[in-house]
């Protein structure tokens, strides 16, 4: 069945930069051989976007890292009694959870997470990999109080990529503007299908 | 609608692409010709090469396809194979396909300003020489194509937004010559932009009759 996973970015047994824990068994990774599996990144912030369709005892395998935070099966379940748990692994991730409330699906919640990742991929590229996060920025600060380049270079890939961030100012936190984007549809699918 | 830019990489052996043809600019590492056919050649085996087609204009949506020439399957991990939407200001900055003949496996992956990114899993494939791989992207989807002589065949799908524009080529990883390439076809599949078109004044019938 497949599951959703937000994992980690690690090095893969081929040199890539790539989801930890996503190697086939023949080499030296915990996923059967011709396991479907798809990952999206969170641009150059070290984080992926993982769908992958195994068997319960795979699933427990990558389920069992600590580093990992996973979906349930049903992504239409409304996260309930869970939701301090996925703000906080949101958060550990650098997503914005406090929209998140009982009665939001999982569904709504990864439709969200690859709009933001696929801004923050074109953001990477328009500026050859520089972090958002990290080095004194986290969700909590102020679009105004961000380097100038780095402001102009989210607005761009914002724009680039037809989103909407009206209503945003320099007093908006950097989590506004994720929470903004992750209401919006995306354009990037995970083993071929769109949230 | 025919190939905008096509390399059949014929030289003396030893020739690096740039010597070779001013139809191509590096964007990383670097290739040279062997046997009549082409192979990436950087400083290392671990060296990213890709270098992209000057031969003409290409749109946002295009497809970039080689043949396979040789095969060596030496040990060396030696790649090779296509890329789309390579950076046209010759930085790494592009998405590329290609092909390991050790571990038989053909790779997605983006080059972002040298930090090399697999996208979704491998393909798990043996392919030998005359066969041909190519890799089209449309919008955010890109695509994988094998042709092993019964014409293209789709090998899978993904998504990703880094890059909107850029230029075909060809990408590849390793120092060997024994793996290598030939007759590079660059292919645009979007609106390629002409000089406006020129309208004449056309007169309704009642302003003919005035006339």
């Amino acid at each position: 069945m497949r599951r959703d996973y937000l994992i980690p970015a690690g090095t893969n047994y081929a040199g890539f930069r790539a989801p930890k824990y996503t190697d086939p068994v023949n080499r030296g990774g915990p996923l059967p051989i011709g396991t479907p599996i798809d990952w999206i990144d969170f641009g150059q912030e070290p984080t992926f976007l993982v769908a992958i369709d195994t068997d319960a005892a795979t699933h427990a395998l990558i389920a069992a890292n600590a580093d990992v935070a996973q979906f349930p099966v049903n992504i239409d379940l409304q996260v309930g009694a869970n939701l301090n748990t996925v703000q906080t692994q949101l958060a550990a991730f650098n997503l914005p959870g406090d929209t998140v409330g009982v009665n939001t699906t999982y569904r709504t919640i990864l439709r969200g997470i690859t709009a933001i990742f696929d801004v923050l991929q074109r953001y990477a590229a328009n500026t050859g990999n520089v972090l958002v996060f990290g080095a004194g920025t986290d969700l909590n600060r102020t679009l105004g109080s961000l380097p100038v380049g780095m402001r102009t270079a989210l607005q761009l890939a914002v724009d680039e990529l037809h989103y909407d961030r009206s209503g945003l100012t320099g007093a908006s936190t950097v989590g506004d503007l994720l929470k903004k984007l992750a209401t919006q549809p995306s354009h990037l699918t995970l083993l071929g299908v769109a949230y | 609608m025919p190939a905008v830019a096509t390399e059949s990489f014929t030289d003396a052996n030893g020739t690096t692409l740039l010597v070779h043809t001013v139809n191509f600019e590096l964007n990383s590492g670097d290739f040279v010709i062997q046997g009549n056919a082409a192979c990436a050649n950087g400083a290392a085996s671990t060296t990213e090469c890709g270098a992209h087609s000057v031969e003409a204009p290409a749109t946002a949506d295009q497809s970039a396809r080689i043949t396979i020439a040789s095969i060596s399957g030496g040990g060396t991990n030696q790649r090779n194979g296509v890329g789309v939407r390579m950076a046209l200001d010759n930085t790494a900055n592009y998405y590329g396909a290609y092909y390991d003949d050790d571990l038989n496996e053909v790779y997605f992956f983006k080059n972002v300003a040298g930090t090399v990114t697999q996208l979704g899993a491998a393909i798990s494939v043996t392919l030998v020489a005359t066969n041909k791989l190519r890799l089209d992207i449309v919008g955010n989807l890109l695509e994988v194509f094998f042709d092993t002589g019964a014409g293209w065949v789709s090998q899978g799908t993904r998504t990703d937004s880094a890059f909107a524009t850029g230029a075909f080529g060809i990408t590849g990883k390793g120092i060997t010559t024994a793996e290598r390439i030939d007759d590079f076809e660059g292919w645009n599949l979007g609106v390629v932009p002409s000089a406006p078109l020129q309208y004449k004044r056309c007169l309704a019938p009642q302003q003919r009759m005035a006339a």
